[in-house]
């Protein structure tokens, strides 16, 4: 866990009174040998193509991002600014690791990589985001995703 | 609260038939909400994967965080124990660009502008060579060059009433996207020669050392007393926590 005597007292209490939601949290899926499955990535970093409406403030949408997309046709449109972006700004990676994630299909790590990686925007009330990721869940069937590598910022 | 969002988008996904495993950042969030596959880092906020430009260190995470996969039952929240390479940060580190005095007085908005335009060309060839070197920029997501992006903070806080410069953004997000382009143009210039200072000395000097943080500090209490509901919410993500009143 980040250190929170790393962080701003007024932040670190902030984190540790956050209301966290109640979700149903018992289901397990039965994962087939890790270099037979086809990997995506979900995070909730705010990130975008160019082309895309940026993320602001209440929405729990998100947006796709094509496996080959250029780094430098990603845009990171978070509303808080209470987390480094200066790594992101050096390297899509240490947030987005799209590169690592292709370099472990290579090796034979996992099985394969998925055509579309998908963002949604983690500062806003997470319950609202059921509906769209039912419809996340659809677009990566139908990509015959097996796995999902999720993180946020 | 990115770690309370794939927290929850965890069990959604999981629900559909995924295999989930998360990066959790807050190990607090995801012990409340539950996951079936977490592996907790001791990385800063924004760094989920632990180091820039460290493909080695990113993989050992990603893989750690896969493996999770694999366990035969669940649910599982490990902890990765190593901190990230710190990159070496110069420990005295200053910014290479030298910048005209600090201007104080965020009442006069013209002295204001001037010391503000002044700084962005200082800045500019930092600025220019950084995104050569990376081949990229994150200036731009308000769809508005620096030049207009800085300019709009300081139209708003003369006057609430401007338009937004994008018919397909309500002011309160052109506002706020503009200050993010402000605000990443700094923290580009100053990487010019490579990432030698961590994000702490970026922010701190950013804050602390320059006409740039003025003009956030005039914007903000702009957007705090505006009159707009949706821009006084937006004010809230213009500045990290206690470096602004």
């Amino acid at each position: 866990m980040v250190r929170m005597d790393a962080l701003a007292p007024a932040m670190a209490q902030r984190m540790t009174d956050l209301v966290m939601p109640e979700v149903e949290s018992g289901a397990w899926s039965e994962a087939k040998p890790l270099g037979e499955m086809r990997v995506a990535i979900v995070s909730s970093a705010g990130l975008h193509l160019k082309t895309d409406r940026p993320f602001f403030r209440g929405d729990a949408d998100y947006r796709v991002i094509p496996s080959d997309t250029d780094g430098a046709d990603l845009f990171m449109s978070h509303v808080s600014s209470n987390y480094d972006r200066s790594g992101f700004q050096e390297d899509i990676n240490v947030s987005f690791p799209i590169d690592r994630l292709r370099e472990l299909a290579d090796e034979g790590f996992i099985g394969s990589v998925a055509k579309n990686h998908i963002s949604f925007m983690g500062a806003t009330d997470p319950t609202g985001m059921e509906r769209n990721a039912k419809e996340v869940a659809a677009i990566l069937k139908e990509d015959n995703v097996d796995a999902v590598a999720l993180s946020g910022v | 609260m990115c770690t309370r969002a794939v927290s929850v988008l965890a069990n959604y996904l999981e629900r559909e038939g995924f295999v989930t495993a998360i990066i959790s950042l807050i190990k607090l969030h995801t012990e409340k909400i539950g996951v079936p596959r977490g592996l907790a880092v001791p990385f800063e906020l924004g760094r989920p994967y632990g180091a820039p430009t460290d493909a080695e260190f990113q993989k050992q995470v990603l893989k750690q965080q896969l493996k999770l996969m694999e366990s035969p039952s669940g649910p599982v929240l490990a902890d990765f124990d190593d901190d990230p390479p710190d990159g070496k940060p110069a420990r005295d580190w200053t910014c290479a660009v030298e910048l005209p005095p600090v201007f104080e007085d965020t009442d006069d908005l013209a002295g204001l502008r001037a010391a503000m335009n002044a700084e962005i060309d200082a800045l500019r060839p930092a600025y220019e060579k950084a995104k050569a070197r990376r081949g990229r920029t994150t200036v731009g997501v308000s769809a508005m060059n620096i030049e207009m992006a800085s300019e709009l903070l300081l139209a708003f806080v003369e006057d609430e009433g401007i338009r937004s410069p994008n018919p397909e953004f309500p002011l309160a997000m052109a506002l706020k996207l503009a200050s993010e382009d402000f605000k990443a143009y700094y923290s580009e210039a100053v990487a010019a020669e490579g990432c030698i200072a961590s994000s702490m000395q970026i922010a701190d000097w950013f804050w602390n050392e320059t006409s740039g943080a003025k003009v956030m500090a005039a914007f903000k209490k702009a957007c705090d007393e505006a009159s707009d509901e949706k821009i006084v919410d937006m004010a809230w993500g213009v500045a990290p926590g206690g470096r602004l009143p």
